[in-house]
């Protein structure tokens, strides 16, 4: 369950961003994590609402995530091939894969009010 | 109402902390290996293997990453080596800061090889890059066929995987074949080893392994310092 420190570590990303831009309180904040990254989603919604209670910036804010497939590139045929449950290996000529996306997870955007 | 975008990797503070790591222990000379499996799986053990086969001849020291307790580090010490018990605490990995304090604790001057024990768990470990030159994943024979699938990140991040306990071989339905294959899915690029610490088979593959990855580093660093034609 290491999705409680990545979420704290989200919150601590969105604190900085807001302080930087005179954000005071979020409303939104929206993560893309990617099928490949190792990270659960229920288990980082979980951790959301646990955490956000705890932060008086982010108490009303909704989390929305976008969810990458998992690609990877074969290192021969330079086919783009989707990539479930880790297997690199080429489906269509058995040679290595590289991961060419879904290894992803960031903070992509966060929605929020100024003061007065 | 104003949208901000902000565009910033969750783990990018721990990189951060990771190329910290990285460059303190380069300019030392000291190679970080970051050892990750299940809890049993024989880390400490494979670590005590190492520190008594080498005998002192090369210098070592060891990070220690334990929920609760410093058991582990009481059993490194014996071998006069330098340890840092870390305590997570009920956390389930370890992260690159705590790495970053750890390393004040250690006298580096002269060391060859840093081995991070991580916290006993095969899944949270492999999303944390601590720092290290190679990450090595263990997994016993008594495990069972299916954990490279089930678990595959930290097999996927592994530079080397190990098999432990092969002198249980026999009393599992264990398929090594199985598992190279099951490796080289999941990593075509990884390495594989098999090994016992209890009759020491194999033990020479990974002994070898460690002084070859160090010599590679120490030659990479060498070119690097070379001024261009």
């Amino acid at each position: 369950m290491h999705e409680f420190s990545l979420m704290e570590s989200v919150i601590r990303i969105v604190k900085e961003v807001s302080q930087n831009s005179d954000l005071v309180r979020i409303t939104g904040i929206t993560l893309v994590v990617g099928k490949l990254s190792g990270v659960n989603i229920e288990a980082l919604r979980f951790a959301f609402e646990a955490l956000k209670k705890e932060e008086p910036l982010i108490k009303d804010s909704v989390l929305e995530i976008e969810e990458k497939e998992g690609q990877g590139k074969c290192s021969i045929c330079d086919k783009i091939i989707p990539v479930w449950h880790y297997d690199l290996l080429c489906p269509d000529c058995g040679m290595p894969m590289q991961v060419a996306g879904g290894d992803e997870f960031y903070v992509k955007s966060i929605i929020g009010e100024r003061d007065g | 109402m104003a949208e901000i975008i902000v565009m910033k990797a969750v783990n990018a503070e721990n990189e951060l902390y990771a190329a910290q790591v990285r460059e303190k222990l380069e300019k030392e000379g000291v190679f970080l290996i970051n050892l990750l499996s299940s809890p049993g799986s024989g880390k400490t053990s494979l670590l005590e293997a190492t520190l008594e086969e080498w005998g002192g001849n090369h210098r070592c020291a060891a990070i220690e990453g334990d929920l609760f307790t410093d058991e582990d580090a009481r059993r490194l010490e014996r071998f006069g080596i330098q340890v840092v018990q870390l305590n997570t605490q009920g956390s389930c990995h370890l992260t690159a800061n705590m790495v970053v304090k750890a390393l004040e604790k250690l006298d580096l001057k002269g060391l060859e090889y840093l081995f991070v024990e991580n916290v006993g768990n095969l899944v949270c470990p492999a999303s944390f890059n601590l720092g290290e030159h190679k990450r090595v994943t263990l997994l016993s024979v008594t495990e069972g066929n299916d954990k490279i699938k089930k678990y595959p990140k930290a097999f996927q991040t592994a530079h080397l995987m190990i098999v432990s306990k092969i002198d249980l071989l026999e009393a599992t339905d264990v398929d090594l074949e199985g598992l190279r294959e099951d490796f080289r899915h999941v990593n075509p690029s990884g390495e594989f080893l098999t090994l016992s610490v209890k009759t020491g088979s194999g033990l020479d593959g990974w002994l070898e392994k460690l002084e070859s990855w160090k010599r590679e580093i120490k030659f990479s660093k060498a070119s690097v310092q070379k001024p261009p034609a």
